[in-house]
């Protein structure tokens, strides 16, 4: 074969099939998933609970606020499935609304922390030094305060609201997401891939964006993932203490606090908000441990 | 001459999520009393499965599917995982592997790593079981050994936790070490002295070695017969010098005369065409045809067995 | 006689260390000529991968200079940098991390064309790359590949591929082919040799294996704690070494051959750290033929009668 027998029709083939390629690889992470039982079970509880959230109002004749001081405490039956609360509210209603503020919440949290996070840890890993010293330590000192106390105090100081939750939790919650992508950002420049990209001549903003930050992706979108329940549950405890969203706004967290004065007389109020934060949290967990697995392409199977 | 451990028609099969990994598919071979055998192939051929499996250390995932590995007169298939662990793990057969680093305990010293084998089988005092640590430390030749035993395994270099490990495997007093790549993380002089220490176990202690490697020159060095395994098979048993002499399975020709050093010039190194085979869909009948110059109709439907062909040389190959 | 391509003078590395400074590289002088294939033979350790890597410019030299085709790269930054990546690639020596994992086998082949400007566009790019895997006996349908679906010799071919994309004048070869199985590894030799040829290439290696060095060099040094203590022709040094490390470190090497097993002495001991080495020969510690004098000063490399030079203050050196 002679060097100069190059085909240019089979080459530019070759170039269609690299984008299919690409496009090909979101697909094998998707079939990677779904032949995870787990993970699809998680992925379908979450897609519920988003359905939910999203037509919440066609799913119930009530509204979350309407009290009916008649029907107090009311136990289930055909009109109220799960029953009313204290002030004769539907308690399946607040639920469903309630799945509103449970994502809304989850996903501020999420970008808030994973944001910040994310780039300290990248900053911290890749240059080291003075930069790497400074950011750790305010993790360490950050991560010496009990979470849940730290954010007490926090939401204490700015009150009750839903963006004071975010920021209560997030103050504390993008540490992990620092110190784990910085482990791995450190472990991806130790590999002989990086030092091949300088000898060929990449620019240091080259080695981040093209060899760096692609194989830390993975490790922050499973962190994502993974840290999805934890906000979740943190921000439920927030409001279970009540410094988390103001009633009479419906969170499940708070519902599970007011079912508690009355849990021998009406069970239901707390069960079946504890029910939903349990759902919700499983679900994403499962996602979380399927994403792991689906996405390292180096997982022999 | 007697055989310590004879290996018949062993097959050993790993399920994995893409399918079964036919891994040894028919191994056959018998190690001589007091003598270093080799036991060499390529990546993934299955060398280390077998060692495993003499000591039933495999994975959960993998399949004994049929043959007899018998130890003494006792098939050590039958055996059960306590029986294995009792009476055959380690005061019988011992073990050691590529990484000496972490098979060594990080947060015992080392006279307390090599006194928990010695207690296996000996109550003593403790004064005596530091001397007979020390004594065991003396016999793989390691400089200044009473200031070793309060040493911990991460003040030691490469080549002094291999040794420690050995000397380790030796207080049981095993019949039969089997070593796995135990040279391939240490450095050619290491290597050297490591193998020095090997001999010389070996003409004064009466050892029984099987070794697992990849190195056609360290089974030159230290061994006296060798098997050589292809794609989960033996091609070859053949006593070590005949194998460099007159390599008769093309596999092993191959294989011996693509060893730099054998021969001095880039040009007369053999090369093998094509890749190794994966064991998930194997080449039928003999698993080497696909690759083989001299291949026929026959080498692609009927598995070759091993035949004599001289004095303990035996050969698997339609062609020979 | 050929012209020197690359030249050393008192090439210092040193890095710092809780204990002090590691003296990784510690005054080379080296020579290499345009189209040979020099050999650099040390166990790990030794500095031969930090030598290379300050070669390369990789990292940067504590002092002394460093020639390109008689010109001093010593202190090129940046634009000047870039134009020296273009003459001078790496061979890494574990295949299976020098490729990002995140990347096709184009996406990998194309930076260096793309970095230094070699394409102009997307096709022209592909034609580059089908014409370097044809040399390297691959197909274009590679091109799709990420690295974990390539074979470890595949992979190392896409490595020494990559480090020919930018046509170099030199490649420095770290262990080519001691992650791979030995029929591997005759392919990957005969094939660098033949590429050598077609692209008048110069190679610089290194290894610890002597029976690899031999086989592929043209001239070799051995490198010992950071200095260079026996360099010449390779036949010369292999039939005959001469400074006491150079003996002991081919007795060392496993004797393939039967028939040849009477050898030299093995090493003895175990190589000194580099943060403390000690006064003197470097070698001294562990030397059979030490003298009161080795120990006091270090000895510079002779240039003896058949062209060699050793590091070595015994004078009946032969």
């Amino acid at each position: 074969m002679r060097l100069s027998e190059v085909n240019v029709e089979e080459i530019k083939m070759e170039l269609a099939n690299l984008k299919n390629k690409k496009s090909s690889q979101l697909s094998l992470v998707w079939k990677r998933f779904k032949s995870n039982r787990l993970a699809l079970l998680g992925f379908v509880f979450v897609m519920i609970i988003i359905f939910i959230a999203i037509f919440a109002p066609f799913l119930t004749p009530y509204k979350p606020y309407a009290t009916d001081p008649s029907n107090r405490l009311m136990g289930p039956s055909r009109t109220h499935l799960l029953g009313t609360d204290s002030l004769g509210r539907d308690v399946l209603t607040r639920l469903f609304y309630g799945s509103r503020i449970a994502l809304q919440i989850g996903v501020l949290i999420i970008l808030f922390e994973g944001f910040i996070g994310i780039m300290m840890g990248v900053l911290s890993g890749f240059f080291g030094g003075i930069i790497d010293s400074i950011i750790m330590r305010l993790v360490d000192i950050l991560r010496s305060f009990p979470v849940i106390i730290l954010a007490m105090a926090i939401a204490g100081i700015m009150g009750q609201g839903i963006y004071n939750v975010v920021i209560a939790l997030g103050i504390v919650g993008w540490t992990t997401y620092a110190r784990m992508v910085r482990s791995k950002i450190l472990s991806i420049k130790e590999a002989d891939y990086i030092e091949a990209g300088y000898s060929i001549g990449e620019s240091t903003y080259s080695i981040i964006t093209r060899y760096i930050v692609p194989n830390a992706i993975p490790t922050a979108i499973v962190m994502i993932s993974i840290m999805m329940p934890t906000a979740l549950i943190a921000s439920a405890t927030l409001s279970f203490l009540g410094l988390g969203v103001q009633p009479p706004i419906p969170s499940w967290g708070s519902m599970v606090a007011a079912g508690r004065n009355y849990l021998l007389q009406a069970p239901w109020i707390s069960t079946s908000a504890g029910f939903f934060i349990m759902f919700t949290v499983l679900g994403f967990n499962f996602i979380g441990d399927g994403l792991r697995d689906a996405l390292d392409p180096t997982t022999k199977h | 001459m007697s055989e310590l451990l004879y290996i018949k028609d062993l097959k050993v099969y790993f399920n994995t999520e893409e399918g079964v990994v036919k891994a040894l598919a028919g191994v056959n071979f018998e190690i001589v009393k007091g003598s270093f055998h080799g036991l060499i192939g390529e990546t993934g051929c299955g060398k280390s499965v077998t060692g495993l499996s003499i000591l039933k250390l495999l994975d959960n995932n993998a399949l004994i599917e049929g043959g007899e590995i018998i130890y003494k007169d006792e098939n050590l298939l039958d055996k059960t995982e306590k029986q294995m662990q009792k009476d055959f793990r380690g005061n019988e057969i011992a073990m050691i592997f590529q990484d000496p680093g972490s098979s060594l305990n990080p947060v015992f010293t080392i006279q307390d790593q090599i006194q928990e084998s010695v207690k296996m089988y000996k109550k003593a005092s403790k004064q005596e079981y530091r001397n007979i640590v020390i004594e065991e430390l003396k016999k793989v030749k390691l400089p200044d050994v009473e200031g070793l035993l309060d040493k911990y395994p991460h003040q030691l270099s490469g080549g002094m936790k291999q040794r420690v490990m050995i000397a380790m495997m030796l207080a049981c007093n095993p019949n039969l070490l089997i070593a796995d790549e135990p040279t391939t993380a240490l450095d050619v002089s290491i290597q050297a002295q490591f193998l020095q220490v090997l001999k010389n176990l070996k003409d004064k202690f009466d050892m029984t070695v099987l070794y697992i490697t990849h190195d056609l020159a360290v089974v030159s060095e230290i061994c006296d017969y060798v098997s050589v395994m292809y794609a989960g098979r033996i091609v070859e048993n053949v006593p070590v010098r005949e194998l460099f002499k007159n390599p008769v399975h093309p596999y092993s020709y191959k294989l011996v005369h693509s060893v730099l050093g054998v021969k001095t010039f880039l040009e007369d190194l053999e090369e093998i065409p094509g890749s190794v085979p994966r064991l998930i869909d194997p080449p039928s009948g003999c698993r080497f045809h696909p690759r083989c110059e001299e291949a026929i109709d026959i080498c692609k439907t009927k598995v070759p067995q091993l035949k004599k062909i001289g004095k303990n040389h035996y050969v698997a190959c339609h062609r020979r | 006689m050929a012209n020197t391509i690359i030249e050393t003078k008192d090439l210092k590395k040193y890095f710092d260390t809780l204990k002090g400074p590691c003296k990784a590289v510690n005054k080379v002088n080296l020579r290499i000529k345009q189209g040979e294939t020099f050999g650099l033979v040390g166990e790990s350790g030794c500095g031969k991968s930090t030598l290379v890597r300050t070669i390369l410019k990789l990292i940067e030299p504590t002092s002394g200079q460093i020639f390109l085709d008689g010109v001093d790269i010593t202190d090129y930054k940046k634009k000047k940098l870039m134009a020296l990546r273009k003459k001078m690639s790496l061979v890494f020596q574990d295949p299976h991390s020098s490729l990002n994992p995140r990347m096709t086998v184009f996406d990998t082949l194309s930076r260096p064309l793309k970095i230094h400007n070699l394409t102009k566009n997307n096709e022209e790019t592909m034609i580059e790359i089908t014409k370097l895997l044809k040399l390297m006996g691959m197909q274009p349908e590679h091109m799709i590949r990420f690295p974990h679906e390539l074979s470890g010799g595949q992979k190392q071919r896409i490595g020494i591929a990559r480090a020919l994309a930018v046509k170099p004048e030199l490649i420095f070869l770290d262990e080519p082919t001691s992650a791979l199985d030995v029929s591997v590894q005759t392919k990957i030799l005969k094939l660098l040799n033949k590429t050598k040829k077609i692209r008048d290439l110069t190679y610089f290696y290194i290894s610890h294996d002597i029976n690899l060095i031999r086989v592929v060099s043209d001239r070799i040094g051995v490198m010992y704690l950071g200095q260079i203590v026996e360099i010449g022709e390779v036949d010369l040094i292999y039939n005959n070494p001469i400074h006491p490390y150079t003996k002991g470190l081919f007795a060392s090497v496993p004797e393939p051959d039967p028939d040849k097993k009477i050898k030299g002495e093995p090493l003895s001991g175990e190589v000194p750290s580099p943060v403390n080495p000690p006064m003197g020969c470097s070698f001294a510690p562990r030397c059979p033929f030490v003298e009161p004098k080795c120990r006091e000063e270090k000895p510079k490399l002779k240039l003896l009668s058949d062209g060699r030079r050793v590091a070595c203050h015994k004078d009946n050196l032969r």
